[in-house]
């Protein structure tokens, strides 16, 4: 086949399909493997439906996507149905099997729910296959049977309200309450023989990769994580072609098929886009482009790495300088008006207790996803040491300075700049510094809401259980908070009077 | 000059200075003197525009003392405290020149040859001017500070303990040095001290204060051959004077 006829046609679909391709979709993902892998999958069947797909990959936290679908920054992204019930709607007191009272109440948000894509990534029991076939055990309610197994769980479910004492319940199971392991020991534990059952997520890669039975929950105690695309329903009008690839996954992905893909990711190491879409080919029977890993492995690693750290400092050094414009102010009023002061303080101090994740959720709304967002919230962290060290400083000039600077009969302003603040400089330094130091460390969160920087290979290396990756991160950001304390060291030695250095011995 | 009607100041529930009537003569030295807690500083300092009083009225040249003319005032007093409240950030020359280079009236050379010429005054060690007050030692501090009292040529001079944390010996050579420079510059000069011996070395009219209120004022020989209460004499005697017109007090 020549390929003129080829250029052709697809010339003419783009005078024909004009809107269409104008159109952009953002597909979001949380920032585990599984939801990396359908957002890609998404993401490669809307491509081909001609939109311009933008791929919004690994953002924090439910809330936090959840957010970003709500006010557009994304268009589409897949959930679960248990999620949808008990984090998304909550106190609407719609069951998780209750698909269409799900669908009405997410409608009157403006969302669309499609159809089950299949799977579900439940919470589960599981044990070993061949264990599990010796003593016939393939329902949850067999386990009675067999008081003397040992149970392993993860610390999560047996603290929570719905898990074990609920399930033990239910079950009237006779086991003594298990201790709790973190996730990834309880399937250590489940394959060096130390434990016998522990929970899982029905998905989840080691199900496949440790040879694992999923029991069945024969009275139906956990809720159901059915998993389905949730869309804007504004794509429906705007871009119709988009919606009915959205939807060409409904009912085509079996929860076996699921763990095979998170398998091949975390065990096999294959990029989530190359799993994802060669499943989409053989599953629909289409020949979508599959993506390749690019360049060499230190290619990649160095291109990674000059990126994260571009966007690292991004967010420092835009969330800092910010900060000190605003705080050494502050710090001033709250010295020279100490009923403002008390205010100003106390707001500063109760903004740096707020934690990260929800300061994030909270100011989605106000900024856009990725980094306006983290700025913000960056910005927010820094004022509280500088405030406080510019209000500290200026309040601890010895009073006898002061009333000097006053008699000689300088205004307040020329008192300020002459004599308070290069008095205090020391202080308020420190407080920047205190400041820089920290915002470097907690820049990181802004992986969470799709910013970069040394916080994007940490989350990515955690999802993958992959030390390299995380330590790709994790290292850079502490020599970098290394050297910008080095470097507000430096600047000491410049900013700070001479003569106040020489009185303080340095 | 400076007039004080019926002032008083109050801190809360306590009272620190009761209705007080005091003129500055011009031209003359005038030592506030007391204990510790008496109100000599806070006399001093609701002079200066420091504070301002409960009550009374402070004038200055027949007008009343205010917020808005209070930074005037300032600028024709000087004002000198203990240690000499030099800024640790500027160089002795930048701290003596700083309110002058604020308000713009004088020019560059205008106010070197004026640095100049305090320098002669209080006998700074050569170089001294362009170091920072760290590496300055205590009397040094003060000469400066004084200097940079004196910049703008006030008419009135003002100092609080001026020598309070000196050695005896710099305290003496100081002391010679200042009585020398208050005859020569001919000024009106308020200078508080707790020390006797300052106080007869420098008044010509010396003011007791005790609990607040003034006990009395008059010369030296004044308060020690005619005192007007008990508090004086014992005041007196417990500061081991050492000698007035060669006879031990």
């Amino acid at each position: 086949m020549t390929k003129s006829p080829m250029t052709l046609a697809v010339v003419a679909g783009l005078l024909l399909a004009g809107p269409v391709l104008a159109v952009e979709i953002a597909i979001g993902t949380k920032a585990f493997t599984e939801s990396v892998i359908l957002g890609e999958m998404l993401a490669a069947l809307v491509r081909d439906a001609g939109a311009k797909v933008e791929l919004r990959a690994e953002l924090g936290g439910t809330q936090i996507v959840w957010q970003a679908l709500k006010s557009g920054e994304i268009d589409a992204y897949v959930d679960y149905t248990g999620t949808i019930a008990y984090e998304l709607l909550p106190g609407r007191g719609i069951s998780s099997h209750d698909e269409e009272g799900l669908r009405k109440a997410l409608a009157e948000q403006g969302i669309v729910m499609g159809r089950p894509l299949g799977f579900a990534n439940s919470y589960g029991l599981a044990m070993k296959e061949s264990i599990a076939a010796d003593l016939h055990i393939e329902k949850i309610s067999d386990l009675k049977k067999h008081p003397a197994l040992k149970i392993g769980l993860s610390d999560e479910f047996v603290k929570r309200n719905d898990g074990w004492d609920g399930l033990q319940a239910k079950y009237n199971l006779p086991h003594a309450r298990p201790r709790g392991l973190d996730h990834s020991l309880a399937y250590r534990a489940l394959a060096d023989g130390t434990s016998h059952v522990a929970d899982v997520y029905t998905t989840d890669g080691e199900i496949k990769q440790l040879g694992l039975r999923v029991l069945v929950d024969d009275k139906f105690y956990f809720p159901a994580y059915n998993a389905v695309v949730l869309y804007r329903a504004d794509l429906e009008t705007r871009a119709p072609a988009v919606v009915a690839a959205l939807r060409k996954l409904e009912g085509k992905v079996a929860t076996a098929a699921m763990s095979g893909l998170n398998a091949a990711v975390q065990t096999d190491k294959r990029p989530e886009g190359e799993v994802g879409v060669t499943f989409v080919n053989e599953t629909l029977g289409l020949s979508l482009p599959v993506p390749q890993a690019g360049t060499s492995r230190w290619g990649r690693f160095w291109a990674d790495f000059l990126q994260n750290t571009y966007e690292h400092l991004f967010l420092v050094i835009v969330s800092l300088t910010a900060a000190v414009l605003v705080s050494i102010p502050l710090g001033v009023v709250a010295y020279k008006v100490p009923s403002v002061g008390a205010v100003v303080l106390g707001v500063v101090s109760v903004v740096q207790t707020l934690p990260a994740l929800a300061l994030l959720v909270f100011l989605l709304p106000l900024f856009s996803l990725g980094a306006g967002t983290a700025i913000a919230a960056l910005f927010l962290y820094s004022l509280l040491p500088i405030v406080r060290n510019t209000y500290t400083g200026l309040k601890t000039i010895p009073p006898g300075l002061k009333e000097s600077a006053e008699v000689l009969g300088l205004p307040w302003y020329a008192r300020l700049w002459r004599v308070e603040l290069p008095l205090a400089s020391p202080s308020i330094l420190a407080g920047i510094k205190i400041a820089a130091v920290v915002n470097v460390g907690t820049a990181t969160i802004g992986a969470l809401i799709g910013a970069g920087g040394y916080g994007q290979p940490i989350l990515t290396g955690i999802r993958l259980y992959d030390v390299g990756l995380i330590l790709q991160g994790a290292v850079p950001a502490a020599v970098l908070a290394l050297l910008t304390q080095a470097f507000f060291g430096l600047l000491e030695n410049v900013l700070v009077p001479k003569g106040l250095r020489l009185e303080m011995g340095r | 000059m400076i007039r004080l009607r019926g002032v008083s100041k109050s801190f809360g529930e306590t009272v620190a200075l009761q209705p007080t009537d005091l003129t500055l003569t011009p031209g003359q030295t005038t030592v506030l003197l007391g204990p510790s807690g008496c109100g000599k500083s806070t006399l001093l300092r609701l002079m200066i525009g420091l504070l301002e009083p409960t009550g009374g009225v402070i004038e200055f040249d027949g007008e009343p003392v205010t917020p808005a003319n209070v930074m005037r005032v300032r600028r024709r007093i000087g004002y000198v405290i203990q240690d000499g409240g030099l800024f640790p950030h500027m160089t002795a020359r930048e701290n003596v020149t700083l309110m002058a280079r604020f308000l713009r009236e004088r020019s560059p050379a205008d106010i070197e040859r004026r640095v100049g010429e305090l320098d002669q005054l209080v006998h700074l060690p050569a170089g001294a001017l362009d170091r920072y007050p760290a590496q300055l030692s205590g009397g040094q501090r003060q000469r400066v500070g004084i200097m940079r009292a004196l910049m703008l040529e006030p008419e009135i001079l003002f100092l609080d303990e001026p020598m309070g944390a000196l050695d005896p010996l710099i305290r003496y050579d100081l002391q010679e040095d200042l009585r020398t420079i208050f005859r020569t510059l001919n000024k009106t000069v308020v200078l508080v001290t707790h020390d006797m011996g300052e106080a007869g070395f420098f008044g010509d009219r010396l003011v007791l204060l005790n609990a607040g209120r003034i006990v009395q004022q008059g010369s030296l020989a004044d308060l020690v051959e005619r005192p007007a209460d008990p508090f004086v004499t014992r005041f007196f005697q417990a500061q081991r004077l050492p000698t007035l017109n060669g006879a031990t007090v």
